[in-house]
């Protein structure tokens, strides 16, 4: 009796006239999509995929290698684990960092104090502002002698370190950066914020909570989509952090600052093994398909979509 | 149904996206009428006077090779373009490592029927230290240097002066320049006021000072590389030997103050003595700089080794997939070779003439002169042209940094290098 | 009586002002925290405008000078006719505009269809869509050119432009979560009533999910608008280039004028600043997306 309650087996069934006709209406509105995959997407990806089986050099032709380029990876190249664990100590700092901030910003900004307007736009100005100009900025905020950081922490008696010149320092110094461009987080962390029905918050007040029940029961629970979405495109963006580090320090100082990503970049142009960085690129593709496999599983046990 | 008015209404703006996209056309390609696609990584302005250059020097003679040249793009874009298909006739690249590199993957066109038919000798026309960067260890050319650049070393006269030193004689050898260094440094409250000598954060500039006493990165009769040459050993206890008498992590603290262009502590009038590019006189310049400068050679450590200094070149490579090679290589050998073209450019970019017959009255500037006498020194030489030297490059600079933050001795660090090294040019064989 | 209604009206008024008091305590605490905050966001962009605003030579000292005494307004129009920023400008804006058009439309579709519609597979399709995003650009980046180079396409805008219609898997995320946050009442309400998917997804869910939209249209521009790559490998003709590219041409290996390049940055900044500006309306409190109550 309970059986019939329980999600249907798996087994080989033709589908009803509702799932055919939710099937079809699905796919349609996809469409746009799949054909943009198929032209544009699907020929990258498995050609990438065709190289890290070769010794493709960019010129001449590729050669099949096998899985040597895997095998070589790992165990015949040092760049490559430390570059991997410099890239896993940036996520793990930077993720729980990021979303901490952001929707500490985002509570502070949600409010109808007067200048609120004035305010959102200078937390979310560091987001459109050129790379080429971020880079020097942040060398000057960041300099020990006279940059902004350290001469505010000498007010306050601290002696700053070195920051990018510091190989203890530089990775938590690149997180930092990153954290000045969190605007666009705290955008849409705001945008659900103004979702929640006051009617919560009014209930709430009435049965006696205080703000930090309020936002621990009704504010955070609202927001987890948004937590969600940050998550996931929050480690795929940190897997692949490559800019700054390539800009900024260059990968140093001694390898301190040598991402997943510059190694990678590094091999493909710089030595001209295309071959190779597509198999690096490929290990990144699992290692980041396992962790975002993981937070969405997560997600059914704490992310509330009011559905 | 609303979706068929979607599809068509994306189809007509692709439409007329193409007809407004103006896609550049190539002329069609006549008997007569060719034209190259240059690339380089000059920004806009330099690409503008370069064009004019060849307004003036190349259309007169060669009216049917039109050249369409587009800046901006480094080595690595110009890689991408290639590789995705795209035809690069001719290109200009702003650092000379790739050159080996691209030779041996089969990127780049052998010129050396080309030169030879030409009947003159290379080392005649050119500034020998530029033609090692483009040279295979066979003998076989895959580039044409373009504008070269060299370092040398700069002293601050007033802060000699205030020391009691004669301003206008910099120190003659390397026990010298340490005992200058030690004159010149001023330490109070125990901070750097002022430092005699650094060049630490610079791996370019460690190059240079191992060069000067006599280290060799390679060997130029078997292209093998040396990184464990003793002498380089030598230079490098040399410096951080010196440092360590200032105090390493006061000197690390001084230097790592002046991050970022402009930040120039020798400019700024903090720091004594070091090694600068050729550029620098006229960046100070620019910058409106007024110190009591000198420039010369960096004092030798052994007479033998005087003007040594490490020339680089901006290599002018044609592609192997170009479909005019012989018109490409003219518009190289052109660009190489014409001497108003060299000396206009170079005073351009802050750079050196890659000719010998622009050297004589390039540049009313003394200083600059300096640079120039010293690029066409018997003892001006590439630090490392071999296959891997991009690589090597970032080998050195690691090295360097693990060093100076105490991670490494210099021995450890130089075996590094000459592992990691030896093992990725092995892969090149 | 008339004591009692006083004790009773004044301890009311105490009541009051104790919380008017609370409420002015924390919005103090509230100012205070986004000045702190606020500070650290805006100080580079302010170390921005002061070099701008410097002569070269004031650029060049140590220690470095916070605020110029005399800031040369000139630079800024230095700057502006260093290179032909007018025609870049309309470049970027044209660029700009039809990818947020194509972003638009491509992305309200296929979010739909992944969070409004249940069909087989969906899941696992849209897994897919995420793993698009995983892959590093630098492999894929050369198969892309080859891919524009055979259809004839490079040189001109379209390499930038044409694959915004067809969706772009970080905006299909955005909005299928936005879109699955509201109620499946309405559209099942709307469907019994007779509407079309398409009816639902233009009548029902767009109006509700503004903000989400208009994130999307300011993600999407200020991504574009900065785009560097994009343009510096597509575009030949100097006549095409784009802001960024325009911007690039200050920096040269030998020599960059740091005042220009900044004021330049600056004015660059300026219509994504607008954009922003406009995108706030749709961030104000009042837009009640549940519709149940109060409708």
């Amino acid at each position: 009796m309970l059986k019939e309650t329980q999600l249907p087996k798996r087994r080989i069934r033709s589908l009803t006239r509702q799932e055919l006709h939710n099937l079809r209406l699905g796919l349609v509105f996809i469409s746009p999509w799949i054909i943009g995959f198929l032209i544009f997407t699907i020929y990258p990806i498995f050609s990438s995929l065709y190289y890290s089986f070769t010794d493709y050099g960019l010129f001449g032709n590729p050669n099949w290698v096998g899985l040597q380029n895997y095998i070589n990876l790992f165990t015949n190249d040092d760049k490559f684990f430390l570059s991997l664990y410099n890239t896993v100590f940036f996520f793990l700092l930077a993720m729980p960092a990021s979303v901490v901030v952001a929707i500490f910003l985002a509570i502070l900004l949600n409010s109808k104090l007067r200048g609120m307007t004035f305010f959102r736009s200078l937390f979310f100005l560091p987001t459109i502002v050129p790379a080429v100009a971020s880079a020097a900025v942040w060398m000057w905020i960041l300099n020990p002698q006279w940059g902004l950081l350290n001469t505010s922490l000498r007010l306050a008696g601290v002696h700053g370190p070195p920051w990018l010149s510091d190989p203890d320092w530089a990775k938590p110094s690149l997180v930092f950066v990153a954290l000045w461009t969190i605007g666009s987080e705290v955008i849409l962390y705001l945008a659900a914020l103004q979702e929640i029905p006051r009617d919560y918050y009014e209930a709430a007040r009435v049965d006696g909570a205080n703000s930090f029940q309020q936002t621990r029961f009704i504010t955070l629970p609202m927001i987890t989509p948004v937590i969600f979405f940050h998550l996931v495109n929050g480690t795929i963006w940190a897997f692949q952090y490559f800019t700054e580090a390539y800009v900024m320090t260059g990968g140093g100082p001694a390898n301190a600052t040598l991402f997943y990503a510059l190694n990678l970049y590094r091999n493909a142009f710089t030595s001209l093994k295309m071959g190779y960085a597509s198999a690096q690129a490929w290990i990144l593709f699992i290692v980041v398909m396992i962790a975002t496999l993981i937070i969405v599983r997560s997600s059914k046990g704490w992310v509330y979509y009011e559905e | 149904m609303k979706l068929k008015r979607i599809t068509f209404i994306i189809l007509v703006v692709c439409l007329v996206v193409t007809a407004c996209g103006g896609k550049t056309g190539t002329p069609a390609a006549s008997t007569e009428e060719v034209t190259l696609v240059f690339w380089n990584g000059f920004n806009a302005h330099e690409v503008d006077s370069l064009n004019q250059m060849i307004a003036k020097y190349w259309t007169p003679t060669h009216p049917n090779i039109k050249i369409e040249a587009k800046g901006e793009v480094g080595p690595d874009e110009i890689l991408t373009a290639v590789s995705g298909g795209e035809t690069v006739d001719v290109a200009i690249l702003w650092d000379p490592t790739p050159v080996k590199t691209w030779a041996y993957q089969g990127a780049l066109l052998d010129l050396t029927s080309y030169i030879e038919s030409q009947k003159v000798n290379l080392e005649d026309i050119f500034i020998p230290a530029g033609l090692e960067w483009v040279r295979q260890m066979d003998g076989k050319y895959y580039g044409l240097p373009f504008v070269n650049f060299n370092r040398g070393f700069y002293w601050n006269k007033d802060l000699f002066r205030k020391a009691g030193l004669d301003p206008d004689t910099p120190p003659k050898d390397i026990d010298q320049l340490a005992d200058y260094a030690r004159k010149l440094t001023i330490v109070e409250n125990g901070e750097i006021q002022q430092l005699g000598w650094a060049i630490n954060q610079d791996p370019s500039n460690m190059v240079e000072l191992a060069m000067d006493f006599g280290g060799n990165f390679y060997d130029p009769a078997t292209g093998n590389i040396t990184a464990t040459d003793p002498k380089i050993l030598k230079a490098l206890n040399w410096d951080l030997g010196l440092a360590n008498e200032f105090g390493l992590e006061k000197v690390n603290t001084f230097v790592a103050g002046f991050t970022g262009q402009g930040n120039d502590p020798f400019m700024l009038g903090k720091l004594a003595m070091t090694i600068e590019g050729c550029w620098s006189v006229t960046f100070f310049e620019k910058a409106g700089v007024t110190l009591d400068y000198g420039v010369g050679p960096i004092p030798a450590a052994d007479p033998t080794l005087q003007k040594t200094n490490e020339v680089e070149t901006n290599p002018i490579v044609v592609m192997k997939s170009t479909k005019h090679p012989d018109q490409a290589f003219e518009f190289a050998w052109f660009l190489a070779s014409n001497a108003d073209v060299s000396r206009e450019f170079a005073q351009l970019v802050s750079n050196l003439p890659q000719v010998k017959a622009a050297m004589a009255n390039f540049s009313a500037e003394p200083k600059t002169m300096v640079f120039v006498d010293l690029s066409n020194s018997p003892n001006a030489r590439g630090w490392a042209p071999v296959t891997v030297s991009a690589f090597y490059a970032t080998e050195w600079a690691t090295a360097i940094q693990s060093i100076y933050t105490g991670s490494a001795t210099p021995a450890d660090a130089l075996d590094t290098v000459q592992k990691n090294v030896t093992a990725e040019a092995d892969k090149y064989k | 009586m008339r004591s009692e209604a006083a004790l009773l009206d004044r301890s009311a008024k105490r009541a009051h002002r104790l919380r008017f008091f609370q409420e002015e305590a924390s919005h103090t605490v509230r100012y205070i925290l986004i000045f702190l905050c606020g500070f650290w966001f805006v100080a580079p962009f302010l170390w921005m405008i002061s070099t701008a605003l410097k002569t070269n030579a004031q650029i060049y000292t140590y220690p470095p000078v916070v605020f110029p005494l005399q800031p040369q307004w000139k630079n800024f129009y230095d700057a502006l006719t260093a290179a032909p920023f007018g025609r870049y400008y309309l470049n970027s804006l044209f660029i700009c505009a039809c990818v947020v058009i194509g972003t638009l439309i491509s992305n309200t579709l296929i979010a739909y269809g992944f969070s409004r519609i249940k069909w087989i597979g969906r899941d696992v399709v849209f897994v897919i869509v995420l793993a698009t995003l995983m892959l590093p650009a630098q492999v894929t980046m050369i198969p892309v050119y080859i891919i524009f180079n055979k259809l004839g396409w490079i040189g001109t805008y379209l390499p930038l432009i044409v694959p915004s219609f067809f969706g772009n898997a970080y905006f299909t995320f955005l909005l299928r979560q936005f879109f699955r946050g509201i109620p499946f009442e309405l559209s099942d309400a709307a469907r019994i009533d007779g509407c079309s998917e398409f009816g639902i997804l233009w009548y029902v869910i767009l109006p509700l999910a503004r903000p989400a939209l208009v994130a999307v249209t300011l993600f999407s521009f200020i991504y574009t608008w900065n785009d560097f790559l994009g343009p510096l490998i597509y575009l030949h003709d100097s006549e095409l280039y784009t802001v960024t590219l325009g911007l690039q041409s200050f920096i040269s290996r030998y020599w960059t004028p740091m005042n220009l390049l900044m004021a330049a940055s600056a004015i660059a900044i300026l219509p994504v600043l607008v954009v922003f500006i406009w995108a706030q309306r749709f961030f104000v409190e009042g837009i009640s997306i549940t519709g149940l109550s109060g409708r």
